[in-house]
């Protein structure tokens, strides 16, 4: 399967009347609802909103974790609704980057392991060289053989920053990356994530709670009990 | 992308997880534990069927009616003997006696020794060959009958013999230790001389060969190409009915054995393999994240769980092969010297073993991880959904089975260990359904670290199930090692009591009957009963000659087709009340109201192989007359035991007109041997022989294989323990989680003891249950089926087992759950 790189309009993620909703007895639980959403190539991204409003479903579904249950989603031009769980893969594998709330590192895999992880995974040449790079440049250079357990909370989701962009994706989608740090640590990893953002030419959406984060975005969503409420440029 | 390079990266890495490392630990032990009872069972079948051959003259023995001049080419070397054996009157003077003649070859024994004295009834030595050209050894009793002394000379047939020494014991004498005729043994370098041999005479010539490199088939194969009619190849079992039946319940049980440590390993890998997977679930999305398909998912893990099996199988054989020349080590007295070395069959059974069980055990956890949804990432709570609790289990009880019938292809041992896995899995779920919800009401009476204790149970009720059968399993496998060894040993003790008989007499005559009973007695010699004896042979049976009833196929018949039992003289014995260890199968014993004096009682394998049933009859020839008598009875006999016993048992009055002489057996400690010099002078026309040295004979091979089973039994206790323990680890990781939660609570040390420790007790109690109801089926079905054992329920196993099973848990939880005090909630919530 080809995977092209952009779309003609220089979209990369086109999302049109996405509902999603699970079965409950009785009925079923609408979660999100007739989402509309376009975003541009090396655009950063903020989705924001209260607990429960359909952020990370949303979010989800945006990265071809999860399916809509009606609508569909364009992610660099693949039509994610109509490809099945292995093709989906395959356009992660090719595109996207993740970071998460809670870091998703191996517990059994030192800082250097989990960063070379994706770079293994696509038989990528010099991955612990490229991997050792990218851990200097996060200032990970005296943990690199430290255990995510032996790390404090900032230094791993540093790892998890190191192991997103090694990859060198063209869309990363971050859930709230910030959410499990102090304000001064996650101010720190903010600062991280944008610079890579900005130098290695990312495409960034983001979950989060701080807004101060979200403003940092060159546009943030709001959403509300599964709808889009407000979709406003930062500039 | 290159994965199975990535399945290897992530395996190394994984090295340092504890759970990868209790799975490698549990899986080393089960491969440690078949393949050294592998090794050290091959090595002592090896050693018993060593002693064993050297019974039955030579590791294979062809049996032929006729001398065979294409079974002679193959003697043409020094590892085969030729004996021929027939019966002939011998000639001393005026006196003559029929005698067993045994004409034996220059390499005779192959295996083992005879032993020969100077003067009769004085002390014998080995020796490593038989009587050279001219010289006869003649027993004892032939001596007297004969009236001759070591150094006269006697007639056989043509030739003039010296008698040169007296013969005390042939290893291969065989199992009629009481048959009527004495021996003497001549080089076959003789037997033209005697020229007795003739067209149609009744000869056996045994072509014995050793096989010294063990490998018994090319030659077998050699040898049945050139078989004719009549000719047999003789098996241990054919020829040596006492040690048989205890040779094959020994290997019978080895194979238990090692089926036990087949299972232990299941349980063990079933739930190390679970939990690995659980472990595994973060993983398997994360690379699902990173954009690995289901399929390369399940390559990865499949070549890590095959990469751990076949290095734990590589290591626990190399372990298995050390081990058992420590146990071997051990057991050095018992057994011959150079035993040959076991194949490397274990080790690779063991290989495969490893590869089959974790895999299979993994299969429903592997297919879980492979369908994990990658949105896991996001949502901690989503795992794919489990294969039904059902199916898994019918999953693994299948793939035991299977398993272990492919190890020992013993339907009868793997149907009773599949009823005994499958009744302690109704057991368990019964348990857990039933037990821990009335734990847990009776336990509201109780403190709150007990109360909290006992709910785990019900609400972790999978893994409580998980672990109640798991702990039960291995619980069974261990109780039925245990008992089954106890009373094999127990039957082997019995068979051969320290004063079993080790003398038979026969030809007591009818009027000397009282006076040698008294002669016993005045010398506190202990008998059997006396036995009245008519000899006789059966003609006809239903009116048909018994040759014509019976299959030419039959191979232990002689060449005209009789089964050999009848195609001789049988000891008829009549008698009153049914001898203490036969047993009726068929039929009824008569009573004083019997009116019919013609019945008779038959051995139940004799039986079979003339096709007789209750009411047949039978018609005997006895001293020129022919008599008809119906068959009233079926009967089992021990064979292996050392009492008189008959084919032929009638009801008295019917042959008490007919000639009959006295047989028994007693037991004389050696240092009263001269007394036997004193009985054959009191009682001139008896007949005595000494089967000592067999008995010894036996009894060490019987030590040897009670020997083997003991340290079988420790070495399965021991491979139980440690995977009940390694099995019990791996459920920790939730414990500290829960541990850390309550003491940040508020939760004391010695609360979170007491939950602890009721819990596991609890866990215990309720596996030693399942254990003990799966034992009591496994044994009740082995015994009746496997070992022909009587079984009677173990009812103290139920008093002793689960408590001890809950004290044992409790304390190796307790043990393991220690990490949970000392470290810091922080840490423990943090992990």
């Amino acid at each position: 399967m080809t995977t092209p790189t952009s779309t003609d309009s220089g979209s990369v993620l086109q999302a049109r009347e996405v509902s999603k909703s699970v079965p409950m007895p009785g009925q079923p639980l609408q979660i999100l609802n007739a989402i509309n959403l376009s975003v541009n190539k090396a655009e950063s991204l903020a989705i924001v909103g209260e607990s429960g409003s359909g952020k990370s479903t949303l979010l989800g579904l945006l990265a071809g974790l999860d399916v809509p249950s009606s609508g569909s989603i364009a992610l660099m031009g693949n039509n994610l609704e109509t490809m099945n769980e292995d093709q989906r893969a395959k356009v992660r594998a090719a595109h996207v980057g993740f970071v998460f709330q809670s870091f998703q590192l191996l517990a059994n895999l030192s800082a250097l392991e989990n960063v070379m992880l994706p770079l293994e995974i696509g038989n990528v040449p010099n991955a612990d060289t490229k991997a050792q790079d990218i851990l200097y440049r996060v200032g990970l250079e005296k943990r690199i053989h430290h255990y995510p357990s032996q790390l404090s909370g900032g230094e791993q989701q540093r790892v998890a920053l190191a192991r997103a962009f090694v990859a060198k994706p063209e869309i990363l989608f971050a859930d709230e990356p910030t959410g499990n740090l102090d304000t001064k640590t996650g101010a720190s990893i903010a600062d991280q994530l944008f610079e890579l953002n900005a130098t290695e030419d990312t495409t960034l959406i983001l979950v989060t709670h701080d807004i101060k984060l979200a403003l940092r975005c060159n546009r943030t969503i709001t959403m509300n009990a599964g709808q889009l409420q407000s979709d406003l440029s930062n500039s | 992308m290159n994965l199975i390079g990535l399945a290897f990266k992530l395996l190394k890495r994984d090295g340092h997880s504890w759970q990868l490392r209790m799975l490698v630990v549990a899986l080393l032990v089960a491969v440690t534990t078949h393949s050294t009872i592998g090794f050290h069972t091959e090595r002592i079948e090896n050693a018993m069927v060593m002693q064993a051959s050297s019974l039955m003259g030579g590791d294979l023995v062809v049996r032929s009616p006729t001398r065979d001049p294409e079974l002679d080419t193959l003697l043409d070397r020094n590892t085969s003997a030729l004996a021929v054996e027939f019966s002939s009157v011998v000639l001393a003077g005026e006196s003559l006696q029929l005698s067993a003649i045994k004409a034996v070859s220059e390499h005779y024994p192959l295996k083992a020794e005879l032993k020969i004295a100077d003067q009769p009834y004085s002390n014998d030595s080995p020796v490593t060959h038989g009587p050279a050209a001219g010289s006869v050894w003649l027993e004892a009793r032939l001596l007297s009958a004969l009236e001759v002394n070591v150094g006269d000379t006697v007639e056989v047939g043509d030739a003039v013999l010296r008698v040169d020494k007296v013969l005390t014991f042939e290893p291969d004498r065989g199992g009629n230790f009481y048959s009527f005729v004495p021996r003497l043994m001549m080089s076959t370098g003789d037997l033209d001389k005697a020229n007795l041999i003739q067209t149609g005479s009744r000869v056996e010539f045994y072509y014995q060969f050793l096989v010294p490199d063990g490998n018994l088939t090319p030659l077998q194969e050699q040898v049945e190409a050139l078989l004719k009619p009549g000719q047999t190849i003789l098996t241990l079992q054919s020829r040596q009915r006492s040690i048989s039946a205890a040779l094959s319940r020994a290997q019978s049980y080895l194979k238990l054995a090692s089926l036990m440590a087949i299972l232990l390993a299941s349980v063990a890998l079933a739930m190390g393999a679970r939990f690995f997977s659980e472990m595994r679930f973060d993983t398997a999305a994360l690379l699902r994240c990173f954009g690995l398909s289901s399929k390369q998912i399940l390559v990865i893990f499949s070549v890590q769980l095959v990469t751990l099996a076949l290095i734990s199988g590589i290591i626990g054989g190399a372990l298995g092969w050390s081990m058992h020349f420590v146990l071997i080590d051990m057991l050095s007295d018992l057994l011959p010297e150079n035993v040959p070395l076991p194949s490397l069959q274990p080790f690779y059974s063991g290989c495969i073993l490893a590869v089959v069980i974790l895999l299979g055990f993994s299969f429903p956890a592997l297919l879980q991880l492979q369908r994990t949804p990658p949105l896991r990432v996001l949502r901690k709570d989503l795992v794919a959904a489990p294969l039904s609790t059902l199916f898994s289990y019918i999953v693994v009880i299948v793939l035991i089975t299977v398993l272990m019938l492919w190890y020992t292809r013993d339907t009868v041992l793997i149907a009773a260990l599949s009823g005994g896995i499958v009744a302690a899995w109704f057991v368990t779920l019964i348990l857990t359904n039933v037990f821990t919800r009335l734990l847990e009401s009776v336990g509201k009476r109780s403190s709150l670290p007990v109360r909290a204790g006992l709910r785990n149970l019900r609400r972790r009720q999978m893994s409580t199930r998980v672990q109640l059968l798991g702990f039960g399993l291995t619980g069974m496998a261990m109780l039925v090692v245990l008992l089954v060894r106890g009373e094999l040993i127990n039957t082997w003790q019995d068979q051969l009591p320290d004063q079993a008989p080790n003398h038979f007499v026969l030809n007591v005559l009818p009027e000397e009957g009282a006076p040698f009973q008294q002669f016993l007695l005045d010398n506190d010699i202990n008998s059997q009963p006396l036995y009245p004896v008519v000899r006789g042979r059966l003609t006809h049976i239903n009116e048909v000659p018994v040759n014509e009833r019976i299959s030419k196929e039959d191979n232990n018949t002689d060449a005209d087709g009789t089964p050999r039992e009848i195609n001789r003289e049988l000891n008829l014995t009549w008698a009153e009340q049914l001898p203490s260890d036969n047993r009726i199968e068929h039929g009824q014993w008569w009573s004083d109201a019997t009116q019919d004096k013609t019945g008779v009682s038959i051995e139940a394998e004799l039986a079979e192989k003339l096709g007789l049933k209750l009411g047949d009859e039978l018609t005997f020839f006895v001293a020129n007359q022919t008599f008809i008598a119906h068959v009233t009875s079926i009967r089992s006999v021990k064979w292996e035991s050392f009492q008189p016993n008959f084919y032929m048992i009638f009801n008295p009055g019917g042959l008490e007109d007919l000639p009959f002489t006295y047989l028994t057996s007693f037991y004389l400690p050696s240092e009263s041997k001269p007394l036997l010099k004193k009985m054959v002078q009191r009682f001139p026309a008896i007949t005595l022989l000494e089967v000592d040295v067999i008995l010894k004979q036996i009894r060490t091979i019987l030590d040897q294989v009670s020997a083997a089973v003991e340290f079988i039994l420790l070495f399965v206790l021991a491979a139980g323990l440690t995977i009940t323990l390694a099995t019990l680890v791996t459920t920790m990781p939730q414990r500290y989680r829960e541990g850390a939660l309550m003491r940040t609570l508020g939760t004391t040390s010695k609360q979170l003891i007491m939950q602890q420790w009721s819990e596991f007790f609890a866990i215990g109690f309720l596996s030693g249950l399942v254990a003990c109801f799966g034992a009591e089926l496994v044994r009740l079905a082995i015994y009746i089926k496997l070992f022909a054992l009587p079984y009677t329920p173990s009812l103290w196993i139920w008093i002793i087992v689960p408590p001890t099973l809950g004290l044992l848990i409790g304390g190796a939880g307790q043990i393991s759950s220690r990490r949970i005090l000392r470290m810091s909630p922080v840490t423990a919530l943090r992990e």
